[in-house]
C-alpha cells in the first residue's frame, strides 16, 4: 500500500519536473541551500590540501614551467604594444558608431565568478553545482565558460547556488562558426556519448577536420566562445547535409572555477 | 542504528560523494556510494531504512544533479525493496554475499535509469553507457560495498551478542 503510494508519488514528481523545466521550487531551494552550506567548507578545505600536496612532488615540473612562461609573457608583452595601437583606431571606429547611432549586437553582460562546489555521485552526466545563485546575481539561462571553453549553462538557481548542466549533456542545440572562414555557420549538441554532433547549414561548406569551432551569436550564446574541434567530417549525400563530430575544449570531469555571463 | 544514526550516515556519505570522492576517480567514475549503501542498509537490518533513506536521498541527488527530478528516487526506491525482499533467500555470512547483491543492484540501476531517461527524450548512448561508466563503477562500487559490510557486519555480531 505504502508502496504504491509512494510510486505514485515519485512518477507524478518526474511528470511534473519534466513538463515543467527550468522552475526552481521552494522546498528545492531550501534543501539546496542546506547542502551547500555544508559542501562549501569541505571542497575549499580539500581543494587547498591536494594543491598544497601536489605542489610539493611537482616543483620541479613548475620550474620548468615557470621558464616557458617568462619566454611566453615577454612575447604578450609585445602583442600588448601591437594591441594597444590597434585598439586606437578601434576607438576611432566607436566614435563613428555613436555618431551614426548604429546599435551594436555585443551585449555588455555582467560577468560572475564562481567556484564549482559539488559533482555528480552517479556518474551518469557532467552535471555540478557553483557556489553563487540568485543572490550573487545569477540570472536563468546565463552561459558558463571557464579558460577551455564553453561548458553549459545555468539550468537551475538557489539562493546561493546553481546547477549547471554541461553542453554535451543538454538537448538544447548550440549554433557555431568556424574560426577560420566565420562565414560558415551551423548547429551542434550533445550526441549522449560525450561529444558533440552537429551539421552544417550550407553543405558545400569547407570544412576540414582539425578546425577550431566557435560560438556564433545565433541563439542563446554570445559570440565568439570557443567550443571544440572538428574530429569528423561526413557529407549526407541523401540528406544533403555536411555533418561533423566535434570534440570538446573542456574536460567536463575536472572544473574547477567558472565564469558566468549573464546575456 | 536508528533513524536518526542512519540519516546522519546518508547525509554525511551524501557530502562527501559530491565533493571528496572525486578526488579517487578512476577513467573519470567514482563508487556511487549512496547506491551500495542503499543496497547493503536493506540487505543487513530489518527496518527499512534503506528504502526510507533511498528515496530521501535520490530526490536530493534530484535536485542538484537531476535533470528531471524524481528519477534516481524511484531507482534506489525499487532496489531497496527488490534488495529487502531478496534477503530472506540469501546467507548473510560470506563475503560473496555482498558482491553479488551489489552486482545486482547496479546492474538493476543502470537498467533502470537509462530506461527513464531515454523515456524522458534524453539520449543517452546505451552502448557508451555500458563501456564507460557500468563496466567501471561496477567493480568498484563491489569493492566498496564489501568494505563497508564488513564494518557494518562486526558492528552487528557485536550488538546482538552483547543483548
Amino acid at each position: 500500500m505504502v508502496v504504491t503510494v509512494i510510486t505514485i508519488i515519485l512518477v507524478i514528481v518526474m511528470s511534473m519536473s519534466y513538463l515543467y523545466d527550468y522552475e526552481t521550487t521552494g522546498p528545492e531551494k531550501k534543501i539546496g541551500n542546506i547542502i551547500t552550506m555544508f559542501q562549501e567548507p569541505f571542497v575549499k578545505a580539500s581543494n587547498g590540501l591536494s594543491r598544497g600536496i601536489s605542489g610539493i612532488f611537482t616543483f620541479r615540473r613548475i620550474l620548468i614551467e615557470n621558464e616557458a612562461l617568462k619566454e611566453e609573457v615577454a612575447g604578450l608583452k609585445k602583442e600588448i604594444i601591437n594591441t594597444k595601437l590597434n585598439r586606437n583606431d578601434f576607438e576611432l571606429m566607436k566614435q563613428l558608431e555613436d555618431a551614426l547611432n548604429y546599435i551594436s549586437p555585443e551585449n555588455s553582460g555582467s560577468h560572475i565568478t564562481a567556484d564549482a562546489i559539488a559533482k555528480d555521485g552517479s556518474n551518469w552526466f557532467n552535471t555540478f553545482t557553483i557556489n553563487a545563485g540568485n543572490n550573487q546575481g545569477i540570472a536563468e539561462n546565463a552561459v558558463v565558460i571557464n579558460g577551455d571553453g564553453l561548458v553549459g549553462k545555468i539550468y537551475e538557481i538557489g539562493d546561493n547556488w546553481s546547477k549547471i548542466v554541461s553542453i554535451v549533456d543538454d538537448s538544447n542545440s548550440v549554433s557555431f562558426k568556424i574560426l577560420r572562414d566565420t562565414k560558415y555557420i551551423g548547429i551542434v549538441s550533445g550526441n549522449g556519448s560525450g561529444g558533440l554532433n552537429g551539421y552544417l547549414l550550407d553543405p558545400d561548406a569547407d570544412v576540414l577536420v582539425g578546425d577550431e569551432i566557435i560560438t556564433s551569436g545565433l541563439g542563446m550564446f554570445p559570440e565568439g566562445i570557443s567550443i571544440g574541434t572538428v574530429k569528423e567530417v561526413v557529407k549526407d549525400e541523401n540528406k544533403l547535409l555536411k555533418t561533423v563530430s566535434v570534440e570538446p575544449y573542456v574536460y567536463f570531469k575536472n572544473i574547477d572555477k567558472v565564469l558566468v555571463i549573464n546575456y | 542504528m536508528n533513524y536518526l544514526t542512519v540519516f546522519i550516515v546518508f547525509f554525511l556519505n551524501f557530502i562527501l560523494q559530491t565533493t571528496l570522492f572525486h578526488f579517487f576517480e578512476i577513467f573519470g567514475v567514482i563508487p556511487n556510494t549512496t547506491l551500495v549503501l542503499v543496497i547493503i542498509i536493506s540487505f543487513l537490518y530489518e527496518e527499512y531504512y534503506g528504502v526510507v533513506y533511498g528515496v530521501l536521498f535520490g530526490l536530493v541527488q534530484d535536485i542538484f544533479f537531476g535533470q528531471i527530478i524524481g528519477v534516481a528516487a524511484f531507482v534506489y526506491f525499487t532496489a531497496g525493496l527488490i534488495i529487502y525482499e531478496m534477503k530472506r533467500y540469501i546467507y548473510k555470512d560470506t563475503l560473496f554475499t555482498p558482491a553479488i547483491i551489489t552486482f545486482l543492484g547496479v546492474t538493476y540501476y543502470h537498467l533502470a535509469y537509462w530506461v527513464f531517461m531515454s523515456f524522458f527524450n534524453t539520449d543517452f548512448g546505451f552502448f557508451y553507457m555500458i563501456k564507460t561508466i557500468y563496466l567501471i563503477e561496477i567493480f568498484y562500487d563491489m569493492a566498496v560495498a564489501i568494505f563497508i559490510y564488513k564494518l557494518l557486519i562486526s558492528r552487528f555480531h557485536s550488538y546482538s551478542y552483547y543483548r
